[in-house]
């Protein structure tokens, strides 16, 4: 099996300081270089910024939240590409109930995130789907 | 929407006249019986008569905002399913109207598909109801002579509410020493100060508050059931008092009880307005905490005063951060907080609990960047 030479960006827009500790380390220890962003504007920036191979998205958070970060992500030219994993207490049928919502109506359709894990993450479950998502991207990408 | 025979009342509450136009027009010709209105105030009046099991509202509106009316239509008709319209795309406000019961949300620029996805929930919790409904009226034909079981069943009811929200806090708590454990174990593996550090600050953090949680809950228990007995209404004070005044003087707080020399002993449970009164007091000091005044301007008053047709009225005043209105209208709901991950949300339920027990009243008014006074009047 080929191991991935360079080292994968990954971005995660969290608010809450502890669980950032803890993205910050599971990301760190297992060869990811973390970015870290407190809220979805900063993290947009980043986003366009750095082109990360992966994003790491909250939903609830002060200022501009998670839902409305994600649709922008997908809308975005530059980044509509990039995975984004959606990592929040809120349960996942009522995210997708509201992307559903934001696509009535629309001929150009927000596809739903390529992952949704609820809080609390296992650590292992959160890193399995991960390293699955970045090493699909860079089979695709070769 | 044809199997609509009879034309169903519905209510649509916007403040743009533009937007009650046109989905005015879009839900007309689902076949419904269209009222509209402005603001929340003459929703409600409008409510009051023509009782539509559907209202749909616009959450941004001057006045009375879309959740406070959601709360009202809530409490007076909780049958009537509410659907809210949010601005701007984000699922702050919705999920927030959500929690408080709304049946569905659709955001603008309003499309009929989502119109019709929410008016297609709404009916379909409607019929849902109607069928609960007349299976619980059969049942308590059936049990009628039983109907303290479905007190019981109710308080269970309610029991089984407070245990999911309860559980919810736990949850995160458990989510925090999760995390901790993690970094932590990861400082042990790689001899990492930076990771040892924090990790065991994340894992502190998290049993200070699982403490906090405990105490609060015994606290809650202790209180369920009053035990009355004559005693000088001052007497709690004190006891917050001397406990409360270390705490207090480390933090560059002035704590200061007003006594008023007229007020005469009657029967009162004094270990439970004991707890009342420390949980305000604990408020206000937390309200305190991070505001910036110079350590001698940060006053917390307790008064006691005689009140006519009362036995005492106590006032609890601090000069802290204060409350938004919003924030003002909820919280002496179950585990709600102002406090972030740092509050649990029962401190004043417990505390309005103990005052209804003793058929008392409790106020709230505060006002952001200025302070907060709580008043309790408690029965002779």
């Amino acid at each position: 099996m080929e191991t991935i030479s360079r080292k994968a960006k990954i971005l995660f827009i969290e608010d809450e300081m502890n669980m950032r500790f803890f993205l910050k380390t599971l990301l760190e220890t297992n060869g990811f270089i973390p970015i870290m962003a407190r809220n979805g504007r900063e993290g947009l920036q980043l986003a366009r910024k750095e082109l990360p191979e992966m994003i790491l998205l909250d939903v609830m958070m002060p200022e501009q939240g998670g839902a409305l970060t994600y649709v922008k992500i997908r809308e975005d030219f530059d980044l509509r590409g990039i995975p984004v994993m959606i990592l929040s207490g809120i349960a996942r049928q009522t995210f997708f109930h509201y992307l559903d919502m934001v696509n009535a109506g629309k001929t150009e359709k927000i596809p739903f995130p390529d992952a949704y894990i609820q809080k609390p993450p296992e650590p292992e479950h959160l890193l399995h789907w991960i390293q699955k998502i970045v090493n699909n991207r860079n089979h695709e990408t070769e | 929407m044809n199997e609509l025979k009879t034309k169903s009342p519905i209510l649509l509450v916007d403040d743009e006249e533009g937007i009650r136009r046109v989905l005015g027009i879009s839900l007309a010709d689902m076949g419904y019986q269209v009222y509209t209105a402005d603001n929340g105030e003459k929703a409600i009046e409008l409510i009051r008569t023509i009782r539509p099991p559907i209202v749909i509202t616009d959450i941004k509106m001057p006045g009375m905002n879309g959740i406070d009316l959601l709360c009202r239509i809530k409490k007076e008709f909780p049958d009537t399913e509410v659907i809210m319209i949010t601005g701007h795309g984000d699922l702050n406000l919705a999920i927030k109207s959500l929690k408080f019961e709304a049946t569905d949300f659709i955001t603008k620029p309003i499309h009929d598909d989502a119109l019709e996805i929410a008016l297609k929930r709404s009916h379909e919790r409607l019929s849902m109801r109607n069928q609960l409904k007349s299976y619980t009226e059969g049942l308590e034909d059936l049990v009628r002579e039983k109907s303290a079981k479905l007190l019981e069943a109710e308080r269970m009811a309610a029991i089984g509410q407070t245990v999911a929200g309860l559980s919810h806090t736990i949850k995160d708590l458990a989510g925090g020493l999760k995390g901790g454990a993690f970094v932590l174990e990861k400082g042990i593996e790689k001899k990492d100060m930076g990771y040892l550090n924090q990790g065991w600050e994340m894992i502190s953090s998290s049993v200070e508050k699982i403490a906090a949680l405990s105490m609060d809950l015994l606290n809650y228990a202790k209180t369920s059931e009053i035990h009355c007995q004559i005693c000088h209404p001052d007497q709690p004070v004190e006891e917050v008092m001397e406990l409360m005044k270390s705490r207090a003087e480390k933090e560059g707080v002035v704590l200061q009880f007003v006594s008023d020399k007229n007020l005469q002993p009657f029967a009162f449970d004094p270990e439970a307005i004991y707890q009342c009164l420390f949980n305000l007091v604990k408020n206000a000091l937390d309200a305190l905490q991070n505001i910036h005044r110079k350590s001698g301007d940060k006053t917390i008053t307790i008064r006691s005063l005689h009140c006519n047709g009362w036995g005492v009225e106590y006032r609890v005043e601090d000069n802290g951060c204060g409350m938004d209105r919003q924030a003002l209208g909820m919280i002496f709901r179950s585990f709600y907080t102002t406090k972030g991950t740092g509050g649990t949300g029962i401190g004043l339920m417990m505390t309005k609990n103990i005052i209804d027990k003793h058929n008392g009243e409790i106020h709230a008014w505060s006002e952001q960047g200025i302070g907060s006074r709580f008043t309790v009047k408690l029965p002779k």
